[in-house]
């Protein structure tokens, strides 16, 4: 067996193991019931620990072999005449350094776990979407087509998404949940468009073949100015959703919500950089782009200011390290858009490891306070902020109370976008009852949902409530079009 | 066994369960037969894919003397699946309803529209698919016909558009069938006599019209939508699943629209196309603003509807490879959410997710079962749905990028639907804790949950015979179009 192919397997088995241990642990908790926290842990650990020695020994043979850019193919999912699916992993210094760092914090936020979440009524959950989220970012980074990588990023956020909602006896994370998830949908269509147009433009979803197939970062993409534009631009908005970016990123402080060990792992280790992976491994095209290079920079300045003036208004630790993680995210799009990428990747290795370590030390926040201020002995800490003396009070004061309001982002989003599609819906629901009702020559009345002593299930009355004659539950939502997307901000809820 | 003895025997094993359930002593008994009677059917259904040599399965009976039908029956690569399908989702509803629900007229009304649907897709003869797709609607009407079932509307919306949209289809064959014996076919309603003889290109226009309205209807393609939502949500349940999930119209299109009328086709397949993205918008922004999960999951059913018709009437391979498989994936997936769906209102009494939320703590695993069929019906990665929505896309792309973004855009609102539909019912506190004691799900639920979980996924991970086993009608049904 050649070493290709041994690294492929190797690839494949970092990817794989964790969704064996997700489908068998699954299905028993389907059909018969959780199994023991013991069993849970050592069982997701076990496929963890497997994975990330796979990844040590590809990250291994990349860093022996710095020039490699092995395109492995290990079969298609599915064709047809004139179309395959192929299933491609690419073995790079970018993917093999983050095979190395998704699997290590995977493995390191698993452990910790065991004893965070010991007798938590999510224990199984948790570890089943761990294992699930696991085999989604890996199969991202390792991805050597566009629609691999499509798919692996839709796990990450499906699980990113569930873990949010965690603690979902309370309404905040519900509704945070919702609001990460809607996010992601919306940016998602960004990749899907940019997916079609990789097909449209250059006939191939191959990373090698769009990409130029050179060693990372390569010297450009095989694509015209133009096409690489619109192509890096598509897939920047994707980016934006997923790495929190302006203006798209006020879900990130709402993610918050789901329990410690997820957040450190989602929103401050790995997640949150799979759209600044997404970029670094579209350098070629971004090189080809200067313009869309250009609006990648921005964007990230925007955030970075726009996060840190934020961030420094919170009163909760894990907002205030949202808030940071979101500075540092957009710091890192500067250092793309400006074209330093291996820096970009140092500063997301490092990032990705001391915001994991700060977010699962962030409960002891308090305790870590008290031996600060112990230790300087009564004596004055010093003042930081350099702006409040420097710049106009009134000045000060609004950007304040802006920064506590969060810029009015999310009002703004929902006025909008959520608001128009809302209201086309109510409208086309209400006309729809009564052109139903009127057509089938019952009146308006029955087609609003007043239709009362209809029987569910056309059904005699009897058990279970079915056929229980009731009015009909219809009518266009009565809630207001704040309901897809707002959630009312309370950092008390915060669960830190 | 002969193809036609066991297509037959295929057809009538349900409607004979169906008289079976009626003189059943009790409702429980007749539950027993009609579960019998439908995994008969189901092992029956499996016996063509074993059978079936290069690329169909077909007998030929008896003629009926004077009208000139003929007992033809027959199954091709596409269609020896769906058969499958529907004595699966029989079986699924069967087993996973609710006892006290499924009584004896609605075990019999589940029966006698599989049966009828069966026949249908076997059906090689215009005049056995006539009836047939008469029959399919006529036990849903007689159960909403039933006196202690008061609703106007649903009841005259199912007679307008359900049994008024069999008109079309009716002068239809008729119509072809008058033009084939005028041009000598023996049996002139045999699919395969009138093929041979050809139909005049003048007048396909006004046949394809006629049954592209049939399909347009079936598929509950806007404007011709209103059944849809008001039969899920007010109607049986069984029976109304089996109506709305059969891929009957499909079926009608591909078996004689395109073969038996191609220059008409060729003309309006574009209106088709147009309906189809229509009502992929639509359903996906009406399913969104929808508080009811039984009328949500119909404009969703709407909306994958329309991704179909936009896929089939794109006409190349691989639009048409994903809008078949389509089929398949939407029908499992939003069975089994409906299945979910069921079970919650009969324990809960309610469907509106304004009356219910915190569900998970009562029903974990109808929460796990609901978000992982949520999941598969939107293209979840590893779901069949994903699969037949990026052959869609891909195939899609090829006609115009446009149509492609805009059907992305209502996959994206789908999802953002289903997850809402979840984070209501499921997520957030109890309202009152008014359903802190509501019953878990039953083993039977979980085993046919788990079942169509694990066949969405594994088909979602193999799907490769499923294409190969279809590619001799894609194949076809392109070429007939763009020869």
């Amino acid at each position: 067996m050649s070493l290709p192919e041994i690294l492929a397997r190797l690839a494949a088995l970092a990817v794989v193991a964790p969704a064996v241990a997700f489908a068998a642990l699954g299905a028993f908790t389907l059909l018969l019931r959780a199994p023991s926290e013991r069993v849970v842990s050592r069982v997701v650990l076990a496929a963890l620990t497997l994975s990330a020695l796979s990844s040590l020994v590809v990250w291994g043979c990349a860093v022996i072999a710095p020039d490699a850019f092995l395109a492995v193919d290990v079969g298609h999912w599915f064709k047809t005449r004139e179309y395959e699916f192929d299933l491609v992993l690419l073995i790079d210094r970018l993917s093999s350094t983050m095979m190395l760092l998704v699997s290590l914090i995977a493995l390191v936020v698993g452990r910790f776990s065991i004893a965070y979440l010991h007798r938590e009524a999510g224990f199984t959950r948790f570890f089943l979407l761990l294992s699930l989220f696991a085999t989604g970012m890996l199969a991202l980074v390792s991805a050597g087509t566009v629609d691999v990588f499509f798919a692996g990023w839709e796990l990450v956020g499906v699980t990113s998404v569930l873990l949010v909602a965690f603690f979902h006896e309370r309404a905040a994370p519900a509704r945070a949940a919702a609001r990460v998830y809607v996010t992601y949908r919306l940016c998602d269509i960004g990749l899907l468009v940019g997916v079609v147009l990789m097909h449209e433009l250059a006939h191939s979803s191959h990373f090698e073949a769009v990409l130029g197939g050179e060693a990372w970062p390569g010297t450009g993409a095989a694509l015209g100015q133009g096409g690489a534009t619109a192509l890096a631009l598509c897939f920047l908005v994707a980016a934006m959703g997923k790495s929190a970016q302006f203006p798209v990123g006020s879900w990130l402080p709402r993610a918050m919500e789901g329990p410690t060990p997820s957040s450190a792992l989602f929103y401050g280790a790995i997640s949150v950089h799979a759209g600044v992976y997404l970029l670094l491994r579209l350098a070629p095209l971004l090189q080809s782009a200067p313009a869309a290079s250009a609006v990648v920079a921005v964007v990230g300045a925007l955030t970075a200011v726009y996060a840190t003036l934020v961030g420094r208004a919170q009163s909760d630790v894990k907002s205030a390290l949202a808030h940071a993680t979101m500075s540092q995210v957009g710091i890192m799009f500067i250092e793309i858009g400006l074209g330093f990428y291996q820096l970009a990747l140092v500063h997301l290795f490092a990032h990705a490891c001391l915001r994991c370590l700060q977010l699962l030390r962030a409960p002891s926040a308090l305790r870590d306070a008290q031996d600060i201020r112990s230790a300087h002995e009564g004596a004055p800490l010093p003042q930081l902020g350099l702006a409040a003396r420097l710049l106009p009070a009134r000045l000060v004061r609004r950007v304040y109370w802006l920064a506590l309001e969060r810029f009015h982002l999310e009002a703004l989003q929902e006025r909008f976008v959520a608001a128009p599609v809302m209201r086309l819906g109510q409208r086309l629901d209400r006309v729809e009852r009564r052109l139903v009702a009127t057509l089938a020559g019952v009146g308006d009345r029955s087609g609003e949902g007043g239709g009362g002593g209809v029987a569910r299930g056309a059904l005699p009355a009897g058990e279970g409530g079915e056929g229980v004659a009731r009015p009909s539950s219809g009518g266009a939502m009565a809630l207001s079009s704040r309901s897809v997307l707002s959630d009312s901000r309370d950092a008390g809820e915060v669960r830190s | 066994m002969s193809a036609l003895v066991l297509l037959s025997a295929l057809i009538l094993v349900p409607w004979v369960t169906a008289l079976l359930v009626r003189r059943a002593p009790s409702d429980e008994r007749g539950s027993e037969i009609a579960i019998a009677g439908a995994a008969v059917t189901l092992l029956l259904a499996v016996a063509p894919l074993a059978l079936m040599h290069g690329g169909s399965f077909d007998g030929v009976g008896p003629t009926l003397p004077l009208v000139g039908a003929r007992l033809h029956l027959g199954l091709d690569g596409y269609s020896v699946v769906m058969p499958l399908l529907v004595a699966g989702m029989q079986l699924c509803l069967l087993i996973a309803g609710r006892r006290a629900v499924l009584d004896r007229p609605n075990l019999a009304a589940v029966l006698s529209t599989a049966s009828a649907t069966i026949a249908i897709l076997c059906a090689r003869d215009l005049a056995l698919f006539g009836v047939a797709w008469v029959a399919t609607l006529i036990p849903g009407e007689r159960l909403i016909a039933r006196k202690e079932v008061n609703d106007p509307l649903l009841r005259r919306t199912y007679r307008l558009f359900l049994l008024g949209g069999t008109l079309p289809i009716v002068a239809g064959i008729a119509g072809i069938a008058w033009l084939a014996a005028q041009r000598g076919a023996v049996a002139p309603f045999d699919i395969d006599e009138i093929h041979r003889v050809g139909l005049p290109a003048a007048s396909q226009p006004v046949l394809f019209a006629l049954l592209g309205l049939a399909v347009l209807i079936r598929r509950a393609a806007v404007p011709f939508h209103g059944w849809l939502p008001v039969l899920l949500e007010r109607g049986p349940f069984g029976v109304a699943l089996l109506l709305g999930q059969a891929q009957v119209g499909i079926h009608l299109l591909l078996t004689v629209v395109v073969p038996l009328l191609p220059e008409g086709s060729a003309a309006g397949m574009p209106i088709i196309a147009g309906v189809g993205l229509l009502s992929t918008v639509h359903g996906a922004v009406l399913a969104l603003v929808q508080t009811d999960l039984r009328r949500m999951i119909g404009y969703l059913m709407s909306s994958q509807k329309g991704v179909m018709l936009l896929g089939i009437a794109s006409m190349n391979i691989q639009s048409v490879s994903g809008a078949l498989l389509q089929g398949v994936a939407s029908t499992i997936s939003l069975t089994g959410l409906a299945i979910v769906i069921w079970a919650i209102e009969a324990r809960t009494g309610a469907a509106d997710t304004r009356k219910l939320g915190g569900l998970v703590a009562s029903m974990p695993r109808a929460a796990a079962f609901f978000f992982l069929l949520a999941c598969a019906s939107i293209g979840f990665p590893g779901a069949l749905t994903f699969v037949s929505e990026d052959l869609l896309i891909h195939g899609v792309l090829h006609v115009h990028p446009v149509l492609a973004v805009i059907m992305l855009v209502a996959t994206a609102i789908n999802g953002i639907t289903v997850f809402r539909a979840f984070q209501r019912t499921f997520l957030g506190p109890a309202p009152r804790a008014r359903y802190a004691a509501v019953e878990s799900m039953l083993l039977r639920e979980r085993v046919v949950l788990l079942s169509l979980v694990a066949l969405t996924v594994v088909l979602g991970v193999a799907p490769t015979r499923l294409l190969v086993l279809r590619e001799g009608v894609v194949d076809r049904v392109v070429e007939q179009i763009h020869p």
